[in-house]
């Protein structure tokens, strides 16, 4: 898969300094972005602040990027990197609880959005139960939209490995979900 | 709880956006940005594909040859330039027991101090004293845009184009016999004898020591087939295995045809080989041009090159209309537009071809952007809005079979017929626009066999779509489709297996009232 058009036009400007095209770029993906980070790193700050390094380092250094995927798988890639690097390096999260974070899913009627809601809600607690690398490959997956082997390439393993992690996620992801809320 | 449910609740989940501080995030990245100072002066990057196939910008390749003759000869007759002569006594050994050779290399070109990216290539590049050379040339996002085989036993020189399935074979030059007619390198000896190399000096390169020659102005850039200002080669040795390491050369041109695309003026052309090979095993299937049996012949010189004053326009109309579209070449055969009433027609022509296992990406984004059935065949269409427009547009550049074919703009009078070619499906009549109105177009168009192209041979046609009355506003289009079958590239004639190969044409008809 190759560039978008209109993500390359975008890069084009921005390599040209426009400021538009970098708030253009940050809202046309940042749903998408958040819903990710916040996937992985379940705390309001940790998430934040990910982001934030995420779109300094992609400012900077527009003029020497390669971007051969497209933008937005680009950016999810460099989130997940970064949501890695501080669990390696262990910096501090305090994490939050889902009605912090969550508003209301998009439903037909007012009693499929109330049940779509906890529902949601239980998976996303579901999600933090999930060991890290499973997640990872789950949300990415799920949420980023990424195919498989996109995922395989940036976590640097085989692409069976990816696959038996989702399919370890789904499995512990039901066991859980399939429990009693207490 | 299934897994399809529990995926569908995952993406449900929805964030409250306003937790995070996106003032902080957008100020230190608009700082950020400010900060890098990086600035693009050369407007666009378009896929110029064809137009670069079509200039003789492809002739570098040649040069590119030129130059890496240049570098092995260098070597052979260093032996009698004096101090180096002791240096590169063993070189002059190795190398005459080179037989083959593998490298890669790169193009950078710039104009005014500025890159011209959308000019810069990659090459890959094999030799044999045996069967010739090859070298397979990409776009900077990879993308095989030209191949060229130099065979000494059938004395030809074939060139294939894969974006345009064409291909040329000639008998190879005066030039090129000499450089490739006999076996090993010796031949390149011989035609550089009159050369002086400068020596450089000795510098870490790839961190082997190396010794450095230059070559200027060299005689032989007069074999070049591109009129070359000025040229300097340089090349550097491993001084323990004495076989070169690194190759650079820079050109300037002014000639006309390459320098219309930057109006004129000259352009500097960067080269530089790395990752040298010598005395590696090429499989003898590397030099097989196997050229795919749907390829079409490039009959003539004229059919590759353009007036300067086309490329400058298509330069323009390039950089004005920023995107990825090829150049329209008027064709006789084509869609034919009979419309009753003066408007402006805005037309685009996209392709898709493939085998099923190439298409499975294009179909599903098609499930999402398009709402025919993705084993449809025959004629199909869809009224889409502008968001479905531009998605259409990004379609096209993210799929590897789907190609932007066309996209021009016709200002177009009642009874008036325009051309656009249409490949790999024949040829297509947009036959009449019955009546136009600010709401309502109808329509009605047929495909032909390649070699059909007039509606009068209606025992040819193969397929028709007649839609009345699509209701279309000013910001909507009609997007047609037709798709067809045939037979898997190289698997024509008796050996054929019974495997199909998708072809499909799209039309994006958007009518805008004059």
């Amino acid at each position: 898969m190759v560039l978008m058009l209109e993500d390359r036009h975008l890069l084009r400007r921005l390599r040209a300094g426009d400021k538009d095209a970098l708030r253009r770029i940050y809202e046309k993906y940042i749903d998408d972005l958040l819903r990710v980070v916040l996937s992985l790193l379940p705390d309001i700050q940790a998430a934040e602040d990910c982001l934030h390094d995420v779109f300094v380092d992609f400012a900077g250094s527009v003029g020497g990027l390669m971007i051969h995927s497209n933008l937005k798988s680009y950016l999810i890639s460099c989130v997940a990197n970064k949501a890695r690097d501080r669990l390696r390096k262990n910096i501090r999260q305090s994490k939050c609880q889902p009605e912090q974070l969550c508003s209301q899913p998009i439903s037909a009627s007012p009693l499929m959005q109330l049940i779509d809601a906890e529902e949601s809600a239980r998976v996303f607690k579901a999600l933090a139960e999930l060991p890290y690398q499973q997640r990872e490959v789950f949300v990415l997956h799920v949420q980023g939209q990424m195919r498989f082997r996109e995922i395989a390439g940036l976590l640097g393993v085989s692409i069976n490995s990816v696959q038996s992690k989702y399919r370890y996620a789904i499995e512990k992801l039901r066991k859980i979900l399939e429990e009693k809320p207490k | 709880m299934k897994s399809k449910e529990i995926e569908r609740l995952a993406k449900k989940i929805q964030f409250d956006i306003a937790v995070i501080d996106h003032a902080r995030i957008l100020t230190d990245a608009e700082a950020a940005l400010e900060k890098s100072g990086k600035t693009e002066t050369v407007p666009g990057q378009p896929n110029l594909w064809r137009i670069i196939m079509k200039s003789r910008i492809t002739k570098f390749s040649t040069a590119a040859v030129i130059m890496t003759a240049v570098i092995l000869a260098a070597i052979h007759f260093a032996g009698s330039i004096g101090e180096a002569g002791k240096v590169w006594a063993a070189a002059i050994q190795n190398i005459e027991r080179v037989n083959s050779a593998l490298m890669y290399e790169k193009r950078i070109f710039t104009c005014d101090g500025s890159e011209v990216p959308f000019l810069n290539s990659d090459a890959v590049r094999y030799y044999s004293s045996k069967y010739g050379a090859r070298e397979d040339m990409y776009n900077t996002e990879g993308l095989l845009l030209y191949q060229v085989f130099w065979l000494i036993r059938e004395n030809v020189r074939i060139k294939i184009f894969p974006p345009m399935e064409q291909y040329k074979r000639t008998e190879l030059t005066e030039d090129e016999r000499m450089v490739w007619g006999q076996s090993g390198f010796r031949a390149i000896v011989e035609l550089l004898k009159a050369e002086k190399p400068t020596e450089l000096g000795r510098k870490k390169v790839n961190g082997r020591e190396a010794e450095g020659f230059e070559i200027r102005n060299s005689k032989i850039l007069s074999v070049i087939p591109v009129r070359i200002d000025s040229g300097v080669a340089r090349f550097w040795i491993d001084v323990d295995t004495s076989l070169p390491l690194r190759y650079e050369a820079e050109f300037v041109t002014s000639d006309k045809l390459v320098t219309s695309l930057t109006d004129g003026k000259p352009i500097r052309v960067e080269v530089a080989g790395h990752d040298l090979r010598w005395n590696v095993e090429i499989a003898s299937d590397i030099f097989e041009p196997n050229i795919p049996r749907d390829y079409t012949v490039l009959k003539s010189d004229s059919d590759v090159s353009f007036e300067g004053q086309d490329l400058r326009d298509i330069s323009k109309w390039i950089l004005e209309n920023v995107g990825e579209y090829e150049y329209l070449s008027k064709s006789r055969r084509g869609v034919t537009i009979v419309l009753r009433k003066q408007f402006l027609a805005d037309i685009a022509v996209f392709r898709l071809q493939g085998e099923p296992k190439d298409v499975d990406d294009f179909y599903e984004k098609l499930d999402i952007y398009y709402g025919g059935s993705p084993t449809a065949s025959g004629g199909h269409y869809t009224v889409i809005g502008p968001q479905m427009i531009r998605d259409v547009f990004e379609l096209s550049t993210s799929c590897d079979v789907f190609a932007l074919v066309a996209r021009p703009k016709l200002k177009v009078k009642n009874g008036h017929k325009h051309l656009i070619r249409i490949n790999d499906l024949g040829t297509a009549v947009l036959r009449t626009v019955q009546k136009y109105n600010e709401q309502h177009v109808d329509v009605s168009f047929s495909f032909f066999p390649s070699d059909r192209e007039s509606a009068d041979s209606t025992g040819q046609i193969q397929a028709s779509i007649d839609i009345p009355s699509a209701k279309i506003s000013q910001e909507e289009a009609v997007l047609y489709r037709f798709t067809s079958f045939g037979t898997p590239r190289g698997e024509r004639g008796p050996d054929a297996h019974s495997g199909r190969i998708e072809k499909t044409v799209m039309i994006l008809l958007r009518i805008e009232q004059e």
